[in-house]
Parts: C-alpha cells; sequence; structure tokens
C-alpha cells in the first residue's frame, strides 16, 4: 500500500500529519501499541533513497518525549510532500518492508 | 519479499513493553514515582484538587472529580490495560493508569458506590475498603499497592 494523504489524516492520532519510522524497535512498539491490533514492520532504506527523502522534505531527528513516555531512538518522518518520492523509490525496490518480530 | 499477514507479530497492548523497558517511562519502579504520573495525569483534566495519600504499601490517587469516564471511546477498564493516546498532555503522551497494571501486585478504581477490582484479589475485609469509606467526597479513586519497590538510590541503565 502506498503512502497517502487521505489515508495519513484518517489514521493520525495527534503530533504533524505524515508517516513516522522509528529509528529502535521498542520505541516502534510503544507505537504499534496505541493502535488496535498494531505490527512491527522493519523498513530498509537505501543511501539513495534515503538522500531522496531528505531532499523532498523528511527529517531525521529525535522522536518528541510525550508525557509518560522518553523515547531512546530517532524517527524519521516523512511529511506528505514527501509520500511521492517514497512511494517512487519503494516501487524501486530501494525501501524494503519485512516483518520483525518482538521481543 | 512477499509476506501474510500469519508472518506479522501484533502488538496487544503496551504492558510487557513496559515491563521490559520500564525506564522508558518511570525513573524509579516505586508507588511514589506511580502514584505521581497518576495524580498529573488527573491533574490535566479535572479542575478540583487531586489527592495523593499513602496507607502502608497502598498508594492512593483521588479527587472529587471524575477523571476517567470524560474520555470519548475509553472504558475505565481500557485505561488500565491499552496505551490510549493523551492529547491533552501533548504529542505521544499516553495516559498513566497503565503503568499500575504493570508494576503494581493490586489496583482497585472507585466512582463513588461502583467499585472495579482491576488487578489482584482484595478481600472484602482489606483495610484499605475502610479507608475508602471515610472519604465519600471522592468521585474517582485509584489505589495500587507495592510491595516490591525499586529504591530511591538505584541508578537506572538508561
Amino acid at each position: 500500500m502506498d503512502l497517502d494523504d487521505n489515508e495519513a489524516i484518517k489514521r493520525k492520532i495527534d503530533g504533524p500529519l505524515g508517516f513516522f519510522l522509528a529509528e529502535l524497535i521498542d520505541d516502534a512498539v510503544f507505537f504499534a501499541a496505541r493502535r488496535s491490533s498494531g505490527t512491527l514492520l522493519e523498513v530498509m532504506i537505501s543511501t539513495t533513497a534515503m538522500g531522496g527523502l531528505l531532499a523532498a522534505g523528511s527529517v531525521r531527528r529525535p522522536i518528541p518525549h510525550g508525557k509518560m513516555i522518553t523515547f531512546q531512538g530517532d524517527e524519521l518522518f516523512i511529511p506528505p510532500g514527501a509520500f511521492p518520492e517514497c512511494n517512487r523509490r519503494r516501487a524501486r525496490g530501494e525501501l524494503k518492508l519485512l516483518p520483525v518480530r518482538w521481543p | 519479499m512477499k509476506y501474510t499477514t500469519a508472518d506479522l507479530c501484533i502488538i496487544d497492548g503496551p504492558i510487557q513493553l513496559i515491563q521490559k523497558r520500564p525506564h522508558m517511562f518511570v525513573h524509579l519502579v516505586n508507588g511514589l514515582e506511580l502514584a505521581s504520573k497518576v495524580a498529573a495525569g488527573a491533574c490535566l483534566l479535572v479542575e478540583e484538587p487531586v489527592n495523593l495519600q499513602r496507607k502502608g504499601h497502598w498508594w492512593i490517587v483521588a479527587s472529587e472529580q471524575d477523571w476517567m469516564t470524560n474520555q470519548a471511546n475509553v472504558s475505565v477498564q481500557d485505561l488500565f490495560l491499552r496505551n490510549i493516546p493523551f492529547p491533552e498532555a501533548g504529542p505521544n503522551s499516553m495516559h498513566p493508569e497503565v503503568l499500575l497494571t504493570a508494576f503494581a501486585d493490586r489496583i482497585l478504581t472507585q466512582n463513588g458506590e461502583e467499585c472495579l477490582v482491576i488487578k489482584g484479589t482484595i478481600p472484602s475485609n482489606a483495610e484499605i475498603w475502610q479507608h475508602l469509606k471515610t472519604n465519600p467526597q471522592w468521585k474517582r479513586t485509584v489505589a495500587f499497592e507495592m510491595t516490591d519497590e525499586e529504591p530511591a538510590n538505584h541508578v537506572s541503565d538508561n
């Protein structure tokens, strides 16, 4: 499934609109647990794809701490404006998604 | 790579994560810190004063205004079992009651006359019930028992 503006709006909980990837699996588990039947996918991003995403407006940064939670790693924030770039790179095989087990 | 739903790991609530990585959520696993988190959450939701008391191993957070029943589509049990977003506290925040389920030995919550034991068994002659009866003005009470507390001089592994 491609990243999609309408889907992002429908699934937004809080914070800015977009798609977020957590660097560390424990941080990702927190966000999966916010969803009903959330799951975990590992996303492998090639160096060139990462360059394209950053050029399109994506940002790697520490995950903003919420009340009751301190995150350990960074996030890659992909704003809606970068969705087409992300979808193109994925179609070319420069982003690969794999299920991951936890714990 | 192709995968199916059978390959996916479903995350069914946050309790396992909280127990595995406690210091993502609290500095110390003790009654005072847990009670403070619940009281801080309540303070964001009600205008009436929020009380924090200790009675032996029991910690009690209470208010004359119910902070739990004003969450749309969220039951009281949900607050103790799920990672419920807490927008009033800012992005990426969660309601704190689930921390008690991860760490406390026994938990009860009371809304006036209606009482719910969330975790453990609490005999009808337990002293905590008598204590709650002496405060009928409380419209919401959360009481939990901690017998195994992390000492204040513990150094976190974070």
